[in-house]
């Protein structure tokens, strides 16, 4: 009787270390699964960041070099209320 | 609300743009103060007026020699005039943008910008004179060609290549028109035995100085203090006279555009063969440098229409456009 009772305990023990293993592995996987869509998140993050940051610069030196336009200068200098002249060569 | 405004802080002379409303002040750069108290007496005209004129408790000067500040409590002084001048005050607080040489050390930057935020500025940025003057002389530096100017002012000349708004080569030398008003004296002095006043050799300068023969060669009487005697003297000068005196900062003015010339990228150069030099400030008004220049460099050179006032219509135009053109200022990364 008691050497029966023995090997049922030591059953429920292995049943119950096993699920517990199985859980642990469970739960590491799917630590795992989630580490690798935050990292790949953060990535798409960062490019899209980037890329964001490309077209600010385009639109920032766009916005530089229109300034400097004949056109936009143009109120500018007539401000300029001394002799007008067409410059000379030489 | 106070109007923003740009300052041409030259060694010659001072001219300031109100956003808006154009050119409001051209003055020389000259500030007399008393000794005694240090009481600022005058500034500009009134004060370049009295230049060696003075009793001994006034000093009639300028704060900036060869494009460098010589007392920075005098530059600082002489800037709190000129915004009070224009309406600055406590209250009223505007940006502000002054144009600087651009050999100006990290010290001398950082006064210029102390002293505007002290008289009131709310924020104070720099820009270097030979980029303003591109602007100013509207010069296409917005496209991708090679634009030269020569910035030829009382204490610097400065030579800059600009292209798509940027500065790709530039070239500076403390050497100015006053270096020429100063060798006329030397000059006078030496072979004449004659001394005479900064304001005097000036006159001659203006009248019959040049860098290269002229067509009209003309001569000039000039009074001064004899040396030996010690009693007033006329004596009479003649152009080609003046112009040997002026030789030595002719030719440096003249090398440091071929230095500039030298460090151009040669896609670019083919650019001032075809388009030219432009020639802007004060100095770069005398008689036959724009010839003298040409010749020695084989590109040819041409007059801005508004030499004396293309750097502060510059300065004025990125005043105008404050955020479009921040990355142009000193210091700023765009």
């Amino acid at each position: 009787m008691g050497y029966r009772r023995s090997v049922d305990r030591s059953a429920e023990l292995s049943t119950n270390g096993a699920t517990m293993i199985a859980m642990g592995l469970v739960a590491w996987v799917f630590a795992v699964l989630a580490a690798g869509c935050g990292s790949v998140l953060l990535v798409l993050v960062y490019l899209d960041h980037r890329a964001s940051r490309i077209d600010d610069s385009i639109a920032s030196f766009r916005r530089h070099i229109d300034a400097l336009s004949p056109e936009a200068r143009h109120e500018s200098m007539s401000h300029g209320n001394s002799t007008q002249g067409d410059g000379r060569y030489f | 609300m106070a109007r923003d405004l740009a300052i041409d802080l030259g060694t010659a002379n001072t001219l300031v743009y109100i956003k808006g409303r154009g050119i409001v002040l051209n003055e020389p750069s000259v500030i007399a103060v008393n000794r005694r108290n240090g009481e600022v007496l005058a500034t500009g005209h009134d004060a370049w007026d009295m230049i060696g004129r003075t009793p001994s408790y006034i000093v009639a000067v300028r704060p900036l020699r060869g494009g460098a500040i010589t007392d920075f409590d005098i530059t600082e002084r002489m800037i709190r005039q000129l915004l009070q001048r224009v309406g600055v005050s406590r209250f009223t607080r505007p940006k502000v943008v002054i144009c600087v040489p651009s050999a100006i050390t990290e010290v001398e930057r950082r006064a210029v910008t102390d002293a505007a935020r002290r008289a009131g500025a709310s924020d104070a940025q720099l820009i270097e004179q030979p980029m303003a003057a591109a602007i100013g002389a509207n010069l296409p530096i917005d496209e991708p060609v090679g634009n030269m100017v020569i910035d030829i002012g009382g204490g610097t000349t400065e030579t800059a290549v600009i292209s798509l708004g940027g500065i790709v080569a530039l070239e500076a030398v403390r050497v100015g028109s006053f270096d020429i008003d100063a060798a006329i004296q030397n000059y006078v002095r030496r072979e004449h035995g004659v001394a005479i006043g900064e304001r005097t050799a000036e006159e001659i300068k203006i009248q019959i100085g040049s860098a290269d023969p002229v067509g009209d060669e003309r001569s000039a009487d000039i009074r001064g203090r004899d040396l030996v005697s010690g009693l007033p003297k006329t004596i009479r000068l003649t152009a080609e006279e003046v112009r040997f005196a002026i030789d030595e900062p002719v030719a440096s003015m003249v090398l440091s555009v071929k230095r500039c010339l030298s460090k151009a990228p040669p896609e670019l150069a083919q650019d001032f063969l075809a388009r030219g030099m432009y020639l802007v400030g004060g100095g770069g008004m005398l008689r036959g440098l724009a010839e003298r220049i040409s010749r020695e460099t084989s590109v040819p050179v041409r007059m801005s229409p508004q030499p004396l006032e293309a750097v502060v219509l510059g300065a004025g135009h990125c005043i105008e456009n404050y955020q479009a053109l921040r990355g142009m200022f000193m210091g700023s990364h765009r």
